[in-house]
């Protein structure tokens, strides 16, 4: 496992080169010239701008900017500036992710903590009242779109009872509460649905039925033989979700007013901030693949038939 | 395998989605250092910022006397591009940046240039300027202002390093060498000298009496030494001489705190901490505001008319210096039809769409500036007029539109769409001509209308560098200005600008005269059309006042009050 680990690992790097490579050619294929749309709508004067292009070093060839950029990147894990704050993309970055993180773990913390139970439970209760029940509201769940549900989330939780803060990053974890909630509801709903179909599957497995006929307890045949291998598929998708919220939740960061990635990858595009999209892409690629490979080192884990040798 | 092995490696999941998390726990740290009252309830010794219940301004009341009140005021804004003297160009950098910073000279409530640093001021022939400054003023690190500290800034403003956005300002004012210290060939501006630490003489390359007024901008603030040294640190940290300081650096996308600053020159601010809370979203802002956890909000487009109702007297409109204009490409054809253009401008039901589409809260465009604007009177546009019957004449003799079709311009999410489509409902009902919209991104419209080869009417907007109507009238018609992108050049349009540089006086009979000489040439020739004057609409909680919200769309949070 550790060979296939390390293997996996270096995997990333030349990923990381087509990855970067790729943003670059196309971020910059973009029609929009990056310097002007600092400017506004108002003329920018002629030496900021010639003072501008040269500082960003956008009067080079498209390969010459890619080599600088990389040279920064990889000898001094300097990720460059941005054109239109003028900040290092680096603070920048180390300001906007470990919000979108709480955001994100949060969110899956509590899609898993919620949905794998009740998945588990109208499993075991199938056709019952209370399976039907939960199914017609995870329907429900799904098509709630999440500025419907933040808004109201907002204005009861937040205005009406004050229970958390109405929006903004002040109150450390207790700002992530009513926003993570809010995105974990509508990913929610299919875990409970593919937790209970993985389980219902599992039920009816061969090695489920010899385990029952060695006489193992309930409790080991359900756990053990039972859960663990009906969870290989909700892992992939909590894993998905994570490595997809981790690329910003726009519309979440923006009712909650969450300065994450979201809120600065959007504003970067817009304005052309090609620094910032360069880096913050590169980045979810390598932090999707990092998902991936714990996503996978799982199934091992869960299912005795994988090995990674 | 032992199930607590599942269970380390399950919890190996979401310790991956928390890593960053935990290492990042910057925020409540850096919030529960500075102890400030981010929602603008609490108050200084209640730690309990999220409290509900009641806002705890009664407390702040009976802290003190009624002399030294303590109390914070909060605003809502979006984040500004720059705080930094040198570069602040937004309405959200103006806002904090007028607090931070303090000019040679400010605006009385009649747009008027007043002192500021400066004491008095004199000029000879308006081009050689000598301003008398405060003595002892200082910078909030405890730097004394000097005449120096102007002639830095200004040289500072005008550096390639700077690279500032709005270094045009200095041409704007026209001194003498700035532009080759801009351009590299310099590095100090020859239009600049301090005969002793209090008096600064600046040269002019020619004439201007509206000089007081343009200095008067946040990119004249003097610059400390500090900040000479270290222009990285000003960006995050600015030191300013204004009459309120920072307090720890702009935490951006999050809030900028400001602080009163005790050894202020001038009259000190009301409000002991100001707060500028900032928000992506304009909704979520006004909901702040609305549960009364934050002061003072703009109005999102879809409140303004249940923002009158709800809040009454503590909703507040101004009229502001900026507006929307369709400028035509008056060197393309069909376009370069002066009589076609009046027809396409005299077809507007300006009126209607103001009351229709923005439920009142701009006014119908009656000039080629607003009519706040000092030196020039209102409603000069005379074919800002909705006429039908005349635009269908003057239609028909420009000979109208080859393929009936007019193809609009616009840069697309921001709210254009829909007055631009009730433009074209009134070109298609008095012509019948059909309209194709192409709406692009903001950067690549910009690159359009700045570079491209346009081709039918295009939306811009403008906003005053200067409360002057010439601060309209030279940007966007004088021929060669990089902000006339409609191509406009008139010489009889030019000469007239000439004679009013060349004036006592810009607010006078005189400037009048020829500022309606200049309307009488764009009415002739209608290079552009002048859509709707903006409006500046603020709502404030019930536990201040005083607001008061001014022409450049900034409430003057120094003069707020609690109630």
């Amino acid at each position: 496992m550790l060979r296939y680990t390390i293997r996996r690992v270096l995997q990333i790097i030349p990923v990381f080169f087509i990855a970067t490579l790729l943003i670059f050619i196309v971020i910059r294929a973009l029609p929009g010239d990056p310097i002007r749309a600092i400017g506004g709508e108002r003329t920018m004067p002629a030496a900021t701008r010639e003072a501008l292009i040269q500082r960003y070093n956008l009067d080079k060839s498209l390969p010459e900017q890619y080599v600088l950029y990389m040279k920064g990147l990889i000898l001094e894990a300097d990720m460059g500036e941005s054109y239109a704050q003028r900040r290092q993309v680096n603070d920048i970055f180390l300001e906007a992710l470990p919000r979108t993180a709480r955001l994100a773990g949060l969110a899956v913390l509590f899609q898993a903590l919620m949905g794998i139970p009740l998945g588990i439970w109208v499993a075991v209760k199938k056709d019952s009242a209370i399976d039907s029940i939960v199914l017609v509201s995870t329907i429900f769940m799904l098509s709630l779109p999440v500025f419907l549900l933040g808004s109201l989330a907002q204005v009861f939780l937040g205005v009406r009872w004050g229970i958390f803060p109405i929006s903004g990053v002040n109150d450390g974890l207790k700002s992530y509460i009513m926003p993570s909630m809010v995105i974990a509801v509508s990913l929610m709903a299919s875990i409970i649905r593919l937790m209970r179909g993985s389980l219902l599957d599992t039920f009816r497995e061969d090695y489920l039925r010899t385990a029952k006929a060695k006489g193992l307890g309930r409790g080991r045949v359900f756990g053990i033989h039972a859960l663990r291998n009906a969870m290989i598929p909700v892992i992939t998708v909590l894993g998905i979700d994570l490595g997809a919220l981790l690329g910003g939740t726009i519309v979440t960061e923006a009712i909650f007013n969450i300065p994450g990635i979201g809120f600065q990858i959007t504003q970067a595009i817009i304005l052309r901030d090609n620094t910032i999209v360069i880096g913050v892409a590169t980045f979810l690629v390598i932090a999707y693949m990092m998902i991936n490979l714990v996503v996978d080192l799982l199934y091992a884990v869960l299912d005795p038939r994988i090995r990674y040798e | 395998m032992k199930p607590s092995k599942i269970a380390s490696l399950l919890a190996l999941l979401f310790a991956f989605a928390l890593v960053a998390a935990a290492c990042g726990s910057d925020d409540p740290v850096a919030s529960s250092d500075d102890s400030v009252e981010t929602d603008g309830t609490a108050t200084d010794d209640d730690g309990a910022a999220t409290d509900d219940g009641e806002p705890a301004d009664d407390s702040a009341a009976t802290d003190d006397g009624e002399m030294s009140e303590d109390f914070t005021v909060s605003q809502g804004i979006v984040e500004p591009s720059f705080i930094d003297s040198f570069n602040i160009q937004d309405s959200e950098g103006f806002e904090v940046g007028r607090l931070i910073f303090d000019g040679l000279t400010d605006f009385d409530s009649d747009l008027k240039a007043i002192p500021a640093v400066a004491e008095s001021w004199d000029h000879e022939d308006f081009t050689v300027w000598t301003f008398n400054l405060k003595p002892g003023t200082t910078f909030h690190n405890g730097e004394t202002v000097t005449a120096q500290s102007f002639i830095n800034a200004f040289t500072y403003l005008a550096s390639p390093d700077a690279a500032s956005d709005v270094s045009y300002y200095g041409d704007v004012a026209g001194i003498e060498g700035f532009g080759d210290v801009a351009s590299g060939d310099a590095t100090e501006i020859s239009g600049l000298s301090a005969p002793d630490d209090n008096t600064l003489v600046i040269t002019l390359s020619s004439s201007n009496a509206l000089l007081p007024s343009i200095i008067a901008h946040p990119a004249f603030s003097p610059r400390s030494e500090a900040a000479m040294a270290d222009p990285a640190a000003s960006l995050e940290t600015p030191i300013g001489n204004g009459p309120y300081k920072m307090v720890g650096p702009w935490e951006h996308n999050v809030s900028i705190s400001l602080e009163r600053f005790e050894d202020y020159y001038g009259t000190p601010g009301n409000p002991s901490a100001v707060d500028f809370l900032i928000f992506d979203s304009l909704d979520t802002m006004y909901l702040e505001v609305q549960a009364g956890t934050l002061d003072i909000t703009d109005v999102p487009a879809e409140q303004i008319e249940a923002a009158a109702a709800e809040f009454g007297d503590r909703n507040i409109e101004v009229s502001i210096g900026a507006y929307n204009y369709l400028g035509f490409p008056v060197n393309t054809a069909p376009y370069d039809n002066a009589d076609l253009r009046k027809a396409l401008s005299m077809a507007i039901d300006r009126e209607a769409i103001t009351q229709q589409i923005f439920a009142g809260t701009r006014d119908p465009a009656d000039g080629f500036y607003p009519g706040l604007a000092p030196g020039g009177s209102a409603g000069l546009c005379t074919n800002c007029v909705y006429d039908v019957e005349a635009a269908k004449t003057l239609f028909e003799s420009a000979g109208g539109i080859p393929g009936d079709k007019v193809t609009v311009y616009f840069n697309s999410g921001s709210g254009h769409e829909d007055w631009i489509q009730a433009v074209a409902n009134n070109w298609n009902q008095a012509f019948g001509i059909e309209a194709e919209f192409i709406g692009q991104e903001f950067a690549p419209y910009l690159d359009f209308v700045q570079g491209g080869e346009i081709d039918g009417p295009f939306r811009l907007g403008w906003g005053w560098d200067y409360p002057h109507a010439v601060g309209f009238l030279e940007p966007l018609f004088k021929t060669g200005s990089t902000d006339n992108l409609s191509g406009f050049s008139n010489a009889d349009f030019d000469a007239a600008l000439a004679e009013f540089r060349a004036l006592e006086d810009p607010v006078s009979p005189e400037a009048e005269a020829l500022i309606v000489q200049m309307s009488e040439v764009l009415n002739e020739e209608m290079p552009v059309m002048p859509m709707f004057f903006s409006r500046g609409q603020i709502v404030h909680t019930d536990r201040i006042t005083n607001v008061n919200l001014t022409a450049f769309d900034y409430v003057e949070m120094e003069k707020i009050t609690l109630k």
